[in-house]
């Protein structure tokens, strides 16, 4: 059934129950390009002291505890990553991105949401995978982008909406109206041929879910959120709402920060710490329910290998993606690394892309998210699984 | 300039007869006979409401009754030549008020930068970047909020409703975000330039975004120069193929990626002035940096050395395009009509496009006179802009509109807020899922929650001690919805008048503005 007629149709609300079958995917878009060769380093390719060593020494090290494989490694502001590695719960994906060359921001990140060529649909990935998968509930938490705007990524489907609180999706009335407003409410969608209808019907179910929610999972998940940071405190909420099952299948969460120009220690060191740190506390908030989650991590484009004048990183090409859940088979980087010899970089000096982006999305979704048909989710594109999902 | 929030106040205290003498701003009626008429006059037929709703934001108390006595027929002619209608002078006085309407692009980099010397906003994105504490969604500035705010008093106020429609239209289809650079000021020009074409020719319309700052620096074509043979950079071809795709032509199969490049070629050295960005900006032709070699573009010749001229003979072939008159019919269709686009009705836009150069009045004129849009039963959502200023017009509510754009952003449409050049979408199932938004925003607003912004019940309450619940209900469930209520939803409703009357007012107001009727035009 197309969206259009869903939306067309009156439907019986069907009560999400235990929650979704498949996996729950969160998605954390890094805007900027993130420099994967800081912090993801190649520290035994033998080129990589000669282009960075002045740079980022700290990586180098040869005692460095953060050894990924006898090739990789992990910047030490990326420590909280290294248990999670460890444990097998998380895959690195290296030299990876679109395959386009040199874009703006703009472009890039366009065609990382769009994940389509220039004359294929405009809508997001995200969104026509959700656009093929059943929708009994109406949950209006079905897929949320976490901040004040639904990203491109999730356009395509019913029902995406933003979400920068659970404040947001609460209905307090003034102390003095009476309890009958909520009746009178449901009374108003519980009737007639509007669309909406059965959409309020679900807005409604959730609003009483998320209220058993408040008071069961309390305003404060743990004592060990980094609430300063926006992303820690965002999944935050995202661990709360795949825990009180409220028929969330995905959600979106944007990192600013990563567009390295200048001074890029100072710059990025930040950014990657609350990344970390907020993918640690998420892994270790869901417990068992990482069983149900594939997180990814990526990137519109990584940084050129030769650093600039000014202490930074000017727009390369490859970057890295992060894979993080129950049923990844972690603890692995998957890389076909062209190196970086100058023979290997492309003419203007970036590290190309071996790994298609959407390489990585498409064996998520078929693998981890039940959906067959990726040839819709990626019209035209033909992807080669690198075999990290369970 | 916003009112402070004292000065507000001060105006909220004042009574209707004071007010008369002393505030010119914000008499713009009295609101409590405001809301009286609510209950008081015609109740409007089906195409009554659907031409308030959709030529307009809907209508107000007492609206109604004026269209009954002016006629439908002369109503549309006369929204269709707003030129004709005499402006509300309050309102002009209250759009006097923002200061940075007026303002050339340079003054208002000046109060930007002066806000920022104040601590009040940061520059620019990457100060955001090394101070991690200041990680927070962006805050447009002064410039930016005060053109949000304006086209909220003008959507709730102008008498020249279908002009502040087609401006929404248009801001649409030549999206500019306005949190991009340079853009936060440069709308508020750019927004001009809309307003002065929304129902002119369209050839007009587009050369004037050509040329427009915020859309050069929007769509990048502020780098567009010709090859450089040294850093091998060709020219930019983002407004190129946005031009082609989105704003004209629309069907992707009807040029190749040659035809894009040319198109870029013939704006190369289209610019604004200053270095880089973050500074203010006119439109500037850079002779230097113009590819003035000979092109083809869509088949058409364009011989070399016409500078300038390369950009405009491409406007010229694209607004006399056929597709593009199709693009501009359907989408006219959709906005007025609904999703589902009938498709005899393009056909005649289409014919009328193209017997009068591309005249938007014309087009219009044929749309409002047709069955599809008198008769048909297509819908059309009220996206959040559309709902929120429905709503205050139709509770009579006094607002100064200056914390709407928040609201509006939690709805998920702050004005001039879309970050990709297609504008804000139109398809219901896309604003399906803000129902919650919309909830809030209602109940805040009945309860007199939204900042300077209040509904006066007084007339409201003294009718319902006097008269039967039910009848009152039921004319504000007509006034709002245009229908009654089903008996058991009006009993839902009554329950909560008991048993104090005047407490279910604000609250069935609510109600009314939440229900699903009220999400949708008539």
């Amino acid at each position: 059934m197309t969206e259009q007629s869903a939306i067309a149709q009156e439907k019986l609300v069907i009560r999400p129950g235990a929650g979704p079958a498949r996996d729950v995917l969160v998605t954390v878009l890094l805007r900027g390009g993130m420099d994967a060769l800081y912090t993801l380093p190649p520290v035994a390719d033998p080129d990589y002291a000669r282009h960075r060593a002045a740079f980022d020494a700290s990586a180098t090290n040869p005692r460095n505890p953060l050894k990924l494989d006898e090739f990789f490694s992990l910047h030490a502001n990326f420590e909280p990553l290294a248990e999670i590695y460890r444990r097998g719960h998380m895959a690195v994906v290296h030299a990876c991105g679109p395959r386009q060359g040199l874009l703006s921001h703009f472009d890039a990140m366009r065609l990382l949401e769009q994940a389509s060529e220039a004359e294929g649909p405009k809508d997001g990935w995200l969104g026509r995978h959700l656009a093929m998968q059943p929708n009994p509930s109406h949950s209006p938490l079905r897929a949320i982008a976490l901040g004040n705007t639904v990203p491109l990524v999730l356009r395509g489907v019913t029902g995406a909406r933003a979400l920068d609180s659970l404040e947001e999706m609460r209905i307090e009335l003034p102390v003095d109206w009476k309890p009958g407003f909520m009746t009178a409410l449901a009374r108003l969608y519980g009737s007639g041929s509007n669309p909406l209808s059965a959409i309020g019907r679900g807005t409604l179910a959730t609003l009483a879910d998320l209220d058993r929610l408040s008071s069961e999972v309390g305003a404060n998940a743990g004592p060990h959120w980094d609430t300063h940071s926006p992303l820690g405190r965002q999944l935050q909420l995202v661990a709360k709402l795949v825990r009180a099952e409220v028929g969330l299948e995905a959600a979106v969460l944007t990192q600013l920060g990563w567009d390295s120009h200048v001074s890029q220690a100072a710059q990025i060191d930040g950014p990657m710490r609350a990344l970390a740190e907020a993918l640690r506390v998420f892994v270790d908030e869901l417990g068992d329910r990482i069983d149900r989650v594939t997180v990814v991590v990526i990137s519109e484009f990584g940084r050129r290998v030769a650093p600039n004048g000014a202490g930074g990183t000017d727009h390369g090409r490859a970057s890295a993606a992060l894979v993080l859940g129950g049923n990844i088979q972690g603890g692995k980087v998957y890389s076909r690394w062209p190196g970086l010899s100058a023979d290997a970089l492309d003419r203007d000096g970036n590290l190309p892309v071996t790994t298609d982006f959407r390489d990585v999305l498409a064996e998520i979704i078929e693998r981890r998210l039940g959906n067959a048909g990726i040839d819709r989710v990626f019209p035209g594109y033909q992807p080669n699984y690198l075999g990290f999902t369970a | 300039m916003r009112l402070s929030r004292r000065e507000f106040a001060r105006l909220l205290a004042l009574s209707p007869a004071v007010c008369t003498a002393g505030c010119a701003k914000w008499e713009w009626e009295d609101p409590a006979t405001a809301t009286e008429r609510l209950v008081e006059g015609p109740v409007a037929t089906p195409l009554e409401r659907r031409v308030l709703d959709r030529l307009g934001y809907g209508p107000r108390p007492g609206d109604v009754a004026a269209l009954r006595a002016q006629g439908v027929e002369a109503y549309i002619a006369a929204q269709l030549q707003p030129e004709s209608i005499d402006e509300d002078p309050q309102l002009l006085a209250m759009l006097a008020e923002f200061d940075t309407l007026a303002m050339e692009p340079e003054e208002a980099h000046v109060v930007e930068q002066e806000w920022f010397k104040d601590g009040v906003v940061a520059p620019i994105s990457n100060v955001l970047f090394k101070f991690p504490q200041l990680y927070q969604p962006y805050k447009p500035h002064v410039t930016a909020n005060e053109l949000c705010q304006a086209t909220a008093v003008r959507a709730m106020h102008s008498r020249r409703q279908l002009l502040e429609v087609m401006v929404e239209f248009w801001t649409d289809h030549f999206n500019v975000d306005q949190s991009k650079f340079d853009c936060r000021w440069l709308k508020t020009l750019d927004d001009d330039l809309i307003r002065s074409h929304a129902l002119g020719k369209f050839r007009d319309l587009l050369l004037a975004t050509a040329r427009s700052p915020a859309m050069l620096i929007y769509l990048d074509n502020a780098t567009n120069r010709k090859y450089d043979p040294e850093t091998k950079t060709p020219p930019n071809e983002k407004y190129a193929r946005e031009l082609l795709e989105l704003h004209t032509l629309g069907d992707t199969s009807a040029y190749t990626l040659t035809d894009i490049q040319q198109v870029a070629r013939c704006f190369t050295g289209w610019g604004v002035e200053g270095e880089w960005q973050f500074r203010p900006g006119r439109f500037v032709y850079r002779a230097d940096d113009h590819d003035d070699g000979e092109k083809t573009v869509l088949g058409q010749h364009i011989p070399p050395g016409q500078g300038q001229g390369d950009g405009v003979a491409v406007i010229d072939l694209l607004a006399a395009h056929p597709l593009t008159a199709r693009t501009i019919s359907k989408k006219l269709c959709r906005y007025f009509i609904g999703e589902l686009v009938p498709p005899r009705l393009v056909d005649r836009l289409v014919a009328e496009y193209q017997r009068t150069d591309g005249d938007v009045r014309a087009m219009l004129t044929e749309l409002f006179a047709s069955d599809e849009f008198r008769v048909g039963t297509s819908r059309v959502i009220k996206r959040p802009f559309r709902f929120a200023i429905s709503a205050l017009r139709g509770t009579g509510a006094i607002s100064s509109c200056s914390s709407l754009a928040e609201h509006l952003e939690a709805m998920g449409q702050r004005p001039f807020g879309w970050a990709m050049p297609d504008g804000y979408p139109t398809q219901p199932e896309i604003w399906a899922a803000g129902l919650t938004g919309r909830w809030r925003f209602a109940i805040e607003l009945a309860n007199g929650d939204i900042d300077e912004t209040r509904i006066d019940y007084g007339q409201l309450e003294r009718l319902i001690d006097r008269t039967d619940p039910a009848a009152v209900c039921q004319r504000l469930a007509e006034s709002l919805l245009g229908t009654t209520l089903p008996p058991e939803t009006l009993a839902s409703l009554l329950a909560l008048a008991e048993p104090d009357r005047r407490r279910a007012i604000p609250q069935w107001v609510a109600l009314l503005l939440m229900a699903p009727e009220f999400q949708w035009c008539a």
